[in-house]
């Protein structure tokens, strides 16, 4: 619950007087504030800044150091004041946590300093506000990006015990480290560069003689060139063997972008190797050649612009898409209208619409060749407009793609989505926490029986119960839920009992759920008698008449009325530890559960619930009206007493 | 593609004078109202000099307009309650809060309110409940308004309850209720039969002592 409507409770409280004719049972007593003095104001030097506040701002958060006994430590008995030596201007935000119920992150404050403020006074950062939350994140991330930018320029230095192994591969990746992989780096961007080079050349025309026909260099100094080649590649095989061998991860790095990069570039040499001076290959052999241009993509691990490059153009894959798209409806379109429009001339070009795409792109892009032109006054028209629109279709996706790659060379970039949605998913998993934290609060002090010493009327065998050494766990619970809590739980626990239902968390429902589905079925004569016995011999501090007629069974029979209920099917093992050792009935069951549970895999059981206190409703008011819900069992204390007679 | 274009921009200026609507009535709806004096709510209510400063402390802190508003009146309340739903039954005590009907609880209404329900006289106190079931304030309690009020309260328990809850949970609530309100039997409860028949009840009658130190 928020304390910052706590001021609203005793409203709410006071409210509760609408329920009261409404409701059937006596309501538990008020929590009592033992120690109900004036507010007083307190004063608190920070550092020699004084702030004042009331007593009751700081005790809404019982939990904190302002809020707890804590703060008894830092109290100057001369001065009658509160005295901690640390930074007024962060106490200021802190303060007005107390008095706001909302944690304010200042933008011009340090991060760590702030963290450490709130870790003295035991503020946890998760609670500070939403307008602030996402600037105080951002800062945190900030901070560990450098701390861990610190380490890991420290990780470049040579560890001691690196195997060769890994000394060539970081030789590999981080070539400054060391001489040899500089060496390395520059001998093999020379040899791509080489081996480009020869590609290129090999194909200008170098005169055989003068009135001769020219045919290329490659042709004239065949063995030359084919030396250059091999030379090439031998250097291109041993540094892919070389990288094969130091990788950690050998098949990561087969499937690497720049490993295909390399088995391709190396790839046509050794085919043509293989293959003989065979006319109907040849064909194919050449195209391989073409292959050998992928060496030029080698260069990528030695510029860092090209490797952003291909990573724009991989990330904009839907922009790129989306143009290619827009480009072909485009396309499609005026090549039908300049064909239907060129019909009518003669001798025109445009013979049929995919001899007119041509047209239409070398229009659109503005190129303007000039091979295919119309000559309709129609044709002329709506090529103008073709030309027009092509400007703007291509200008439109461009930007966007600009602006990505723009976008991708800012390191944070990358991380803005990601932490986009790691920011919703932490304000969800925040709100569900403060919502559940207040809801099962209130089921886990019932659970502790703490609501037990509110009891309008406590029965005799209550009192007898009671110190079975529980005794020491009460007190430590009543010192830690405050007064705000006690009276919000006493709230809480008005209302159950004028409806006459109980608060239970989801697992308990569903147990609840089954009980009384099970009710519905006529419980047949034997059952009761069975019930009774076990009743009989086991309940012995039980009063009979509190246990209304349930269908309860017994371990060995009436397997019957179970198929009935047969899709009800609950692991055993889960059950047991909240079965208390108080009750004999509860070893029994116990016994009888594990049984089952060996002989079966699927178990049908049923989870009957026996109260081991009976209700106030019975002993309190013999003459009230009788419940509601009569076939409702007395209200148990969930959670302690949930007892399972299991049968097969 | 010109014209599309042209088209297209002309849809979006159309929908521009919507959103300035919006802020024209952002403005007008903050209302800052300032309570009488304080020796007037002493008088007019049963609550020392020093108990109300503690209330208006406390309420102007949750409303530094000094109204609430019935959205705000539910959030408020919901927070008491994160089982179940809270806002049926706190629009039912919104309505008998607001004494003037207008929509807005001042500190007065609230205070004059929680002067009957903490420091009134059980008559007092009964007639308040009373006023709180009647919806419709005609000066009968029927069936119909019984059973939203009772549902109301059911909301807030939510779904998870022990024992489940049953879809006449709250008819048999109301029929015991006018089993035990209705004297006469003519299906309305009037506000002496309500009031005799919880005096009869001593459970009710502690109940309603519950709160007194409240504040």
């Amino acid at each position: 619950m928020a304390a910052g409507v706590a001021a609203w409770l005793p409203f709410a409280r006071a409210a509760a007087i609408g329920w009261m004719p409404v409701a059937n049972l006596p309501m538990p007593v008020a929590p009592t504030n033992k120690n109900k003095h004036q507010d007083e104001i307190i004063i608190l030097n920070v550092s020699g800044r004084r702030f004042q506040t009331w007593r009751n701002t700081l005790d809404r958060y019982p939990d904190t150091l302002l809020g707890s006994t804590e703060k008894e430590f830092f109290f100057n008995e001369e001065t009658r004041e509160y005295f901690f030596d640390r930074d007024p201007d962060l106490f200021r935000s802190i303060l007005n946590f107390y008095r706001t119920g909302k944690l304010h992150y200042p933008r011009y404050e340090c991060i760590s300093a702030y963290d450490e403020e709130l870790a003295f006074f035991g503020i946890i950062p998760e609670i500070i506000s939403d307008c602030c939350y996402e600037e105080y994140k951002d800062r945190k991330r900030e901070n560990i990006e450098r701390l861990m930018d610190d380490l890991e320029d420290n990780k470049d230095s040579k560890l001691p015990n690196m195997t060769f192994r890994e000394t060539m591969w970081r030789a590999f990746e981080n070539p400054h480290t060391s001489t040899m992989a500089l060496v390395f780096y520059y001998v093999t961007g020379f040899f791509i560069a080489i081996s480009v080079l020869t590609n290129v050349v090999e194909t200008v025309p170098c005169s055989y003689m003068p009135n001769q026909r020219d045919i290329p260099c490659g042709e004239r100094y065949t063995e030359a060139f084919f030396c250059m080649d091999t030379a090439c590649v031998m250097i291109f095989t041993v540094e892919y063997l070389m990288r094969l061998f130091a990788a950690p991860s050998r098949y990561r790095f087969m499937r690497s972008v720049m490993s295909i990069i390399d088995v391709v570039a190396i790839l046509p040499y050794y085919i043509g190797l293989v293959m003989t001076n065979n006319e109907d290959v040849s064909g194919a052999f050449v195209t391989l050649r073409v292959f050998r241009v992928f060496r030029i993509f080698k260069f990528s691990r030695h510029s860092q612009g090209l490797r952003i490059l291909g990573y724009t153009l991989k990330s904009c894959a839907s922009e790129l898409g989306f143009l290619l798209f827009s480009l072909t409806m485009a396309i499609i379109i005026f090549a039908t209208v300049m064909f239907y429009a060129e019909k009518g001339s003669s001798s025109s070009k445009f013979t049929s619409i995919p001899a007119s795409f041509w047209y239409t792109i070398v229009t659109m892009t503005t190129l303007g060749y000039g091979d295919m032109v119309p000559k309709t006054i129609a044709g002329k028209i709506f090529g103008s407009i073709c030309s027009l629109s092509g400007v703007l279709v291509i200008a439109l996706p461009v930007p966007v793609i600009v602006s990505n790659f723009s976008r991708i060379y800012h390191q944070n970039q990358r991380a803005d989505k990601r932490r986009a949605q790691k920011l919703q998913k932490a304000k969800l998993a925040r709100m569900r926490i403060s919502k559940n934290g207040s809801s099962s609060a209130f089921l886990h002090s019932k659970r502790n029986g703490l609501n037990q010493s509110l009891e309008l009327t406590l029965p005799y065998y209550k009192m007898k119960l009671s110190p079975q050494g529980s005794l020491e766990e009460d007190q430590h619970l009543k010192k830690t839920t405050s007064l705000l809590e006690s009276q919000h739980h006493h709230l809480l626990h008005c209302l159950e009992k004028t409806t006459n239902h109980e608060f239970v968390d989801e697992r308990l429902y569903e147990q609840g759920y089954l009980q009384t589905a099970l009710q519905n079925f006529p419980s047949q004569s034997p059952s009761l008698s069975s019930e009774e016995g076990i009743t009989g011999t086991c309940c012995s501090r039980r009063t009979k008449k509190n246990i209304q007629p349930l269908s309860a069974t017994n371990t060995h029979s009436h397997t019957h009325n179970l198929q009935e209920l047969s899709t009800l099917h609950i692991q055993c093992g889960e059950q047991h530890p909240l079965n208390t050792s108080r009750s004999s009935l509860n070893l029994m069951s116990d016994e009888s559960g594990s049984l089952n549970c060996k002989s079966s895999g699927l178990v049908t059981t049923a989870i009957i619930s026996i109260p081991t206190p009976p209700s106030n409703n019975s002993r309190a008011n013999p003459d009230a009206p009788p419940p509601p819900n009569p076939d409702a069992p007395p209200l148990p204390n969930p959670g302690t007493d949930v007892v399972k007679i299991s049968a097969l | 593609m010109g014209a599309v274009v042209g088209t297209l921009t002309l849809q979006t200026r159309q929908r521009r004078p919507s959103n300035d609507k919006f802020y024209d009535d952002l403005e007008l709806s903050v209302v800052c109202h300032r309570p009488e004096g304080l020796e007037q709510l002493e008088a007019q209510t049963n609550f020392s000099k020093k108990e109300l400063q503690v209330l208006y402390r406390g309420f102007k802190n949750e409303c530094p307009s000094g109204v609430v508003n019935e959205d705000m009146f539910k959030q408020i309340y919901s927070q008491f309650f994160p089982h179940g739903d809270a806002s049926t039954y706190a629009h039912y005590l919104f309505n008998s809060f607001d004494s003037s009907q207008n929509g807005s609880i001042k500190f007065e209404d609230f205070v004059a309110a929680l002067s009957i329900l903490l420091r009134g006289t059980t008559t007092e106190k009964l007639q308040w409940t009373f006023n709180l079931y009647d919806i419709n304030r005609d000066g009968y309690i029927n069936k119909e308004e019984m059973t939203d009020i009772v549902k109301a309260i059911y909301d807030m328990m939510g779904r998870f309850t022990y024992p489940a809850l049953k879809t006449d949970t709250t008819k048999q609530h109301v029929d015991a209720f006018f089993q035990k309100m209705d004297k006469n039997r003519d299906g309305v409860v009037t506000l002496d039969e309500f009031i005799l028949s919880c005096q009869e009840d001593e459970n009710i009658m502690r109940s309603l002592q519950l709160f007194e130190n409240v504040i």
